[in-house]
């Protein structure tokens, strides 16, 4: 079985952008904006430096972070490095997303967000593929998860490039070493930057499937 | 099965007069709402506790258990509710959780040849077969998921052998170990724990050793108080700090001093839970002349805040924030640690803080190394 973890980032953005001020800072891109848990944050500030956008401040009072809601653009990033857990993403919360891998149900990216929509033609691979807005959420906790539920390997997809990109990579760099450690073949492994919406997406993915199916096989 | 009367009965909860002693010397209860005797009367009551998170808060460092003087074990209890929960796939807040997968995939029915020993470089003699092994632990993994925070965890491993080949001992370090299961077993999952735990002794059996040397205090607990309870083995399980200590007292160990004023942090697992208090401090004794003990020592040193990599919230960097202030208010320059966790915990409050503690948390085994003139012979 392959699990594919995408994360339909700019889709989305197209999808359910309501309005946009043209200028200044307040953008509603997304609907989701992130919340705190105020008894949980452990106010670490781990987010603040994360935050592209600088939306997150931090509330000496009470010792928690705030987030500006309304220039929230939902990307996820710090709710994916909240080492508490104590941001809360709607619909993409840490038990939601293992949720998704623990169950059976083939989850394709199209049942939530239409425009990220990936119809494989892989009738022969069971897969799973578990929607993130943004490719950060992919940490290595996730992907280690998904090999814990018995995926065989974890294919991170990722359409849009930036500051995400960064973490993405660095998470899956983390994963691999850890996996190589443990002994597992890092190969399981695949990171790629290609969005649903581009031409030759469902040859790619074929292929990458293909090759690790390969790996696979000199794996186990 | 076991049901929480069962879980009363064995940890003697019954005992329990709610006299508040134990809140009173919970480090949570300082900053939070948090309040073991609270979470036992509710249990002796009949009312549930198992969807209050507070339980998967608790640090398990046993302060309560110190305080109680009717010997209700609080911290066993604890663990009883997180067992009976975590099979109502109940869990906490888990902050690193990479670690608990590898745990459960190291169960995995098909054997994996692990690469774990990359951390041993060429100055280091290691054997394969012999009398004293080395039990490394985590490190080499804390060292990949923590290396943004500039803790060198294999280093730790690293000073740990250097410090034995100097004592002309050749340690056994196996690439089959596995995690010892500690943060399984605190967490409720004892079935993985025991798997684990088996494959352990085995392994260790296989090599032969009979002394286990330890770096890390959460596996030298687990295998000198739980392993016991479920397995017979015959080897010898001792800490580094002891046995450096034994050395100290038949003259084999050579320390140079250092200038700097040196403190140390008692782990909740290596003083509370096992009683070592003397033996670092010996030894660190030899390592300066200029040693002041922190404001909470021994029996009434304070937790770096998180165990078992659950519920690290605001109340958790109050602590760090409290164990650290008290540490600069010594006037020392170096805090010294033996639990590779309490130095992750530190540096992380300190690394999103910057500047603003001006004081250095050095492992034990660093700072022997660094006595022997041992350290940084192969840096980088």
């Amino acid at each position: 079985m392959t699990e594919i973890l995408t994360a339909g980032g700019s889709a989305m953005q197209e999808r359910l952008k309501i309005k946009e001020v043209e200028k200044g800072d307040l953008q509603s891109h997304y609907a989701f904006p992130i919340s705190v848990k105020e008894d949980i944050c452990s106010g670490c500030m781990m987010c603040i430096a994360a935050c592209e956008n600088q939306n997150i401040s931090f509330d000496e009072k009470k010792g928690v972070v705030v987030i500006n809601e309304v220039a929230c653009k939902g990307c996820g990033t710090c709710a994916a490095i909240c080492p508490s857990g104590a941001l809360f993403q709607r619909f993409l919360s840490s038990e939601q997303i293992f949720a998704v891998i623990d169950s059976d149900r083939d989850i394709d990216s199209c049942d939530l967000c239409p425009l990220s929509a990936m119809d494989f033609e892989l009738p022969e691979h069971k897969k799973k593929s578990i929607r993130f807005v943004c490719a950060v959420h992919a940490d290595p906790f996730v992907i280690l998860r998904c090999f814990e539920s018995g995926a065989d390997s974890v294919m991170v997809l990722n359409c849009c490039s930036g500051g995400d990109r960064q973490s993405a990579e660095k998470s899956v760099k983390v994963a691999k070493e850890l996996m190589e450690t443990m002994g597992m073949n890092p190969e399981r492994v695949h990171l790629a930057w290609i969005s649903p919406l581009d031409p030759g997406f469902d040859k790619e993915v074929a292929e990458i499937v293909s090759s690790i199916e390969k790996e696979n096989g000199k794996d186990i | 099965m076991e049901k929480i009367s069962d879980v009363i009965n064995r940890t003697k909860a019954y005992y329990c007069v709610d006299c508040g002693k134990c809140t009173s010397a919970c480090p949570l209860s300082r900053f939070g709402d948090y309040s073991p005797d609270g979470l036992v009367e509710r249990a002796l009551l009949g009312l549930p506790i198992q969807p209050d998170l507070r339980v998967w808060s608790c640090l398990i460092c046993n302060r309560c258990k110190e305080a109680c003087t009717y010997g209700v074990e609080y911290p066993e209890f604890i663990r009883g509710i997180r067992s009976l929960a975590s099979k109502e796939k109940e869990t906490g807040v888990c902050a690193h959780g990479e670690l608990f997968s590898l745990m459960k995939l190291f169960t995995f029915t098909h054997e994996r040849e692990q690469e774990r020993l990359k951390w041993v470089s060429e100055d280091l003699k290691v054997s394969e077969k012999g009398d004293i092994l080395y039990f490394t632990g985590c490190l080499p993994y804390f060292d990949i998921v923590f290396r943004d925070l500039g803790v060198n965890m294999v280093e730790i491993a690293r000073s740990t052998v250097r410090i034995l080949n100097k004592l002309g001992i050749s340690p056994v370090v196996m690439n089959n170990e596995v995690c010892c299961g500690h943060d399984l077993f605190w967490n409720g999952d004892v079935k993985t724990f025991k798997e684990l735990a088996a494959r352990n002794i085995q392994n260790i059996k296989d090599t032969g050793a009979k002394k286990v040397i330890f770096s890390c205090p959460e596996g030298y607990r687990t295998f000198k108080l739980d392993y016991p309870e479920f397995f017979d083995f015959d080897f010898e399980v001792v800490h580094i700090s002891e046995f450096l200590s034994e050395q100290l007292e038949e003259g084999k160990l050579e320390l140079r001093k250092i200038d700097e004023k040196v403190t140390y942090h008692d782990s909740c697992r290596l003083g509370r839970h096992l009683g070592i208090y003397d033996a670092p401090r010996k030894v660190i004794a030899e390592v300066t002349d200029d040693f002041v003990e922190i404001a909470s020592n021994k029996e009434n040193s304070l937790c770096c805040g998180t165990s078992g990599w659950t519920n690290c919230d605001g109340i958790s960097e109050e602590i760090r924030r409290e164990r650290l202030k008290e540490g600069i208010g010594t006037g020392a320059e170096i805090m010294v640690t033996a639990c590779p966790k309490c130095l992750i915990h530190f540096k992380c409050h300190m690394s999103n803080r910057k500047g603003e503690y001006d004081i250095e948390i050095v492992p034990f085994e660093i700072l022997v190394a660094r006595a022997m003139e041992l350290d940084g012979i192969n840096e980088g």
